[in-house]
């Protein structure tokens, strides 16, 4: 049994493995909750305490950290609920361990990972044009995107 | 690919759901693999062989050209 993902795949082989997958992700629901909690609190707390922060910012927080809270909520509950029902778990944990629905799964990120890049690139060449920081923060990202799978692709043909 | 799946199923008289059950994966894969949309991984072949007690040879047909054998 492994614990591959936060949100769907895993290796677990019956409903006894993934009750145990469920607990340990209620656990990192709990801490990301407790972060969107911290981040939506600190931003009311720092205009408190006279740090000046323009409006649409501490709206941009305070909606981050309660759309954590309230998305870790609602996965919390699902997984408590499936844990009460030996059907559903079952169902449930097939969907997460099937290996087409996996692949599936890579696929749509591919797409989407394509899409993000290109919609990045063509924002930040043209968006520039208008507001020259968008240049330089969708390029970074960019980078860090070449050099993220650069790093990434050396580690994984070391191990496969 | 091509598999004998579903006459394998059908003479043993098991449902999709069932062998889906039994090699952990949904029915919708057990369709896909059926209709050739899907190739599956060694590891689910080997399942599926194992189920019906075949080899996977007799169970998966590869086409030698669209494989490159």
């Amino acid at each position: 049994m492994k614990f591959r993902g936060l949100f769907c795949a895993t290796t677990a082989a019956n409903n006894e493995e993934y009750r145990k997958i469920l607990k340990k992700r209620n656990l990192w629901y709990l801490l990301i909750g407790a972060a969107g909690i911290l981040i939506a609190v600190s931003a009311l707390a720092a205009q408190n305490q006279g740090v000046e922060l323009p409006d649409y910012i501490l709206g941009v927080y305070s909606g981050f950290g309660t759309g954590l809270v309230l998305g870790m909520a609602i996965l919390i509950i699902r997984n408590l609920m499936l844990l009460k029902n030996e059907e559903k778990l079952k169902q449930d944990r097939l969907k997460n361990t099937d290996e087409r629905l996996e692949l599936i799964g890579n696929k749509a990120s591919q797409a989407a990972f394509k899409v993000l890049l290109l919609g990045g690139s063509v924002t930040a060449l043209i968006g520039g044009i208008y507001e020259p920081v968008l240049i330089k923060v969708l390029l970074f990202e960019l980078d860090l995107f070449i050099f993220s799978y650069l790093v990434a692709f050396a580690h994984y043909k070391k191990r496969i | 690919m091509q598999t004998r799946i579903a006459q394998y199923r059908k003479e043993r008289k098991v449902t999709q759901e069932e062998l889906a059950d039994a090699v952990n994966v949904t029915r919708q894969t057990i369709i896909s693999l059926e209709s050739g949309k899907y190739k599956a991984s060694l590891v689910l072949a080997h399942k599926i062989a194992q189920f019906f007690q075949v080899t996977i040879e007799e169970m998966f047909i590869f086409d030698k050209e669209e494989e490159n054998l």
